[in-house]
């Protein structure tokens, strides 16, 4: 009897823990640790609306494996600290892959909890870091490398524009600003005539003047036919007002950290002024995937995107899905196996290339935006024809 | 008094009776590690981190609260422990990804955590020794801007030192050594250096100078030399806790020690009373409830059938008008400057 007690007992325990696990894989978990709040969340807001869609589009058509999206959302405050919290929050809580903010000083406390947990961590950081050498064969950057998109512009510059001589103006306050200057610098002096980068200079983001930077600009023999400069707002578009106020007309080109029109009111009728970015938000990209993507984006959230992150975001998930779908299952090595066998892969962000030792694009086109009398628009897709990291 | 104890046949007992406010604060510290532990992981963290807190106020009260001068220089130390930890525990090849221009004799190391954590305290007090010579003549504000300019510059030659700190760059794979028992162990022992140090005659005599530096000096008191130990000392325990910090999150960025991590600081410092040690102990962790509390109201919380949500940075507002709060009403913080002990006549400490 007490046998025949104990076994019932027993199976009813073990049918009550088959039906938790099954409800608990019912749907496949991905952690957005992410700055909700925070200076951070102007960077990031684009990119996780850019993820929910993707959610949302990939469990109308079927899910991951059969099994719909959960979104297990963190705020991380702005504070990378808090982003290793959330990370073991979301995996505690079932996440077999996590995103992470654009920036790899940001996101690698929670990537490094998911590499040691055996988990996906996606991110946007343009840091060749996030990936095998900076954290490990977990970590995927959709982005481009902060120092292709250097070369991209050195080569677009010189190749497609004419343009002979450049000076680098460099805000060396993050990492992203220094690797892309640097690679601007670097491929330059390659593919160009010697003595035609005409200067090298820095500034820091908070430096309410930059005055001095100017005078040797001006100071020059001959004006620079292009001026590349690497910063990020508020500083950025500062330094561009005193740049064009005291009379510098010449072509200023930036990465992707000054991508987007919000800080366009700081400059009036701003002109020759180019960026790279993922695509452009103006229904204008010459491709027709990112138009598509924009106009649902803004069907999704009721306004225009503000910069072309939410790309990004779409396409991490993107990738994550396919890659999910093609190994037949969540298992972080069997995923991340799919995902180095990736060759142009077609996200919306573009032809996407993995290998077991590159988690991020480096030849990869990006689109060339330009600002003329404050408006923006295409220009065309452009890419670096060396991926060289150093 | 000393007479009078000697000759009683309580000796024994009195003595006993000066180690209950240090036993109290073990026990507080014990159970907060052992209700911990019963949580989940991510409550876990946040608890390591309140004790860490708690090992960084500690250090501070070792200066301000024996002193009486304020200091601004706690992230300043725990930034040097962090960073020294970081380079000599990181393993080698991490560091050639990281800090590919790091000197060799520091880029071979690869020492184990525990001796890197030292190493860190160490550090902080040897950098504490050198500067506090001359820092220590001064007294009042001057005092207390002087530290915040040594916090400033510690913040900008560690965020372009590149060789080695990295800059701007996190620096990452630090072994993450801290777990609950370390973390609470670890706070134990910097409560234990701070009850040592303060029973000692050179702390009472740094405590007299914080009443009166004038009567202080006419009796003889050396009030420099003695700031110059409390601060020394203050740096090797806030040095630690600054490694601790580093090896709870296995990532180092400048931008973690600057002016919010020393406010913190600061305001559990004076929340919890700044001339006490269970002031020190109590703002520690009652600061760190609070800001769990709110930041769990932020993110919204069921209560019953509503659910219950705060907007967001409306913590750090609350977290300012309890700062000023106790400020108005009760500027001994809630300590009140005594020790925690049993007996009704409250004559612990010299305050009491």
């Amino acid at each position: 009897m007490k046998n025949l007690q104990s076994f019932v007992a027993a199976s009813v325990l073990a049918t009550a823990a088959s039906v938790t696990a099954a409800q608990a894989e019912d749907t496949v978990k991905i952690g957005f640790v992410m700055s909700y709040s925070g200076w951070f969340q102007q960077i990031d807001a684009a990119t996780i609306k850019g993820a929910e869609l993707a959610v949302a589009e990939i469990n109308e058509n079927g899910g991951i494996l059969g099994r719909q999206i959960e979104i297990l959302p963190f705020d991380n405050k702005s504070e990378p600290p808090l982003g290793a919290d959330g990370a073991l929050e979301v995996i505690g809580n079932g996440a077999t892959a996590v995103m992470l903010p654009s920036d790899f000083d940001f996101g690698a406390p929670g990537a490094f909890v998911a590499q040691q947990n055996g988990v996906i961590a996606l991110s946007g950081a343009s840091d060749p870091k996030f990936g095998v050498t900076g954290i490990g064969p977990y970590a995927y950057s959709i982005s481009n490398a902060a120092q292709s998109q250097g070369a991209l512009l050195a080569e677009w510059a010189l190749n497609e524009q004419g343009w002979d001589t450049a000076y680098v103006l460099l805000d060396n306050t993050i990492s992203y600003t220094n690797s892309l200057c640097d690679s601007f610098a670097k491929r330059w002096k390659e593919i160009a005539p010697e003595g035609s980068l005409l200067g090298e200079d820095r500034f820091r983001n908070d430096d309410a003047s930059i005055a001095s930077q100017v005078t040797r600009i001006k100071g020059l023999e001959a004006q620079p036919e292009a001026i590349m400069m690497c910063s990020y707002a508020p500083g950025g578009p500062s330094a561009i007002r005193q740049l064009r106020a005291a009379g510098v007309t010449s072509p200023v080109l930036t990465g992707e950290s000054l991508d987007g029109d919000y800080w366009i009111g700081i400059v009036p009728d701003l002109s020759d002024f180019y960026v790279v970015n993922y695509g452009s938000v103006y229904g204008d990209d010459p491709s027709e995937a990112v138009n598509g993507f924009f106009t649902r984006y803004e069907a999704a959230t009721g306004g225009r995107a503000d910069v072309s992150y939410a790309l990004r975001g779409y396409s991490m998930i993107e990738a994550y899905a396919t890659a999910a779908n093609r190994a037949g299952s969540l298992d972080a090595d069997a995923v991340s196996a799919e995902l180095n066998k990736f060759d142009e892969e077609p996200l919306v962000i573009g032809n996407t290339t993995f290998n077991e030792d590159l988690h991020i694009a480096t030849t990869r086109p990006m689109l060339v935006m330009q600002a003329q009398d404050g408006k923006f628009s295409a220009v065309g897709r452009f890419a670096a024809s060396v991926g060289n990291l150093d | 008094m000393d007479l009078l104890a000697k000759s009683s046949p309580n000796r024994i007992g009195d003595r006993r009776k000066r180690l209950i406010p240090l036993v109290s604060l073990i026990v507080i510290v014990v159970l907060v590690g052992l209700a911990a532990s019963q949580g989940a992981i991510v409550m876990q963290r946040r608890v390591i981190l309140a004790l860490i807190y708690l090992v960084a106020v500690v250090g501070l009260y070792i200066f301000v609260g024996n002193s009486g001068v304020l200091s601004f220089a706690s992230s300043a130390f725990m930034a040097i422990g962090a960073y020294t930890t970081a380079i000599v525990t990181m393993a080698p090849n991490m560091k050639s990804t990281f800090l590919p221009d790091l000197p060799a004799f520091l880029a071979i190391q690869h020492m184990p955590p525990l001796a890197g954590i030292m190493l860190g305290g160490f550090m902080a007090a040897l950098i504490a020794a050198v500067i506090g010579a001359p820092l220590m003549r001064l007294s009042g504000i001057s005092a207390g801007i002087a530290t915040l300019s040594l916090m400033v510059i510690v913040y900008i030659v560690f965020g372009n030192w590149d060789s080695v700190t990295g800059g701007q760059r996190s620096l990452m794979g630090l072994v993450g050594y801290v777990k609950l028992p370390q973390a609470t162990l670890f706070a134990i022992g910097a409560i234990v250096i701070a009850f040592i140090y303060q029973e000692s005659r050179g702390a009472l005599m740094l405590r007299a100078s914080r009443e009166d530096p004038v009567a202080a000096a006419a009796s003889g008191i050396r009030i420099t030399r003695h700031r110059w130990i409390a601060f020394v000392l203050s740096a090797f325990v806030t040095g630690i806790a600054g490694a601790l910090f580093a090896h709870l999150q296995g990532t180092v960025r400048i931008e973690s020690f600057y002016l919010s991590l020393t406010f913190l600081l600061l305001a559990m410092l004076i929340v919890g009373g700044s001339q006490s040690l269970a002031g020190a102990v109590m703002g520690a962790l009652a600061l760190s409830l609070l800001g769990e509390i709110l930041r769990q109201l932020e993110r919204g919380v069921p209560i019953l059938q509503f659910d219950l949500k705060i907007p967001g940075g409306l913590g750090d507002i609350v977290m300012a008008l309890c700062l000023l709060l106790i400020l108005m009403f009760r500027p001994l913080g809630l300590a009140g400057g005594r020790e925690l002990t049993f007996s009704r006549n409250r004559t612990s400490g010299d305050n009491g």
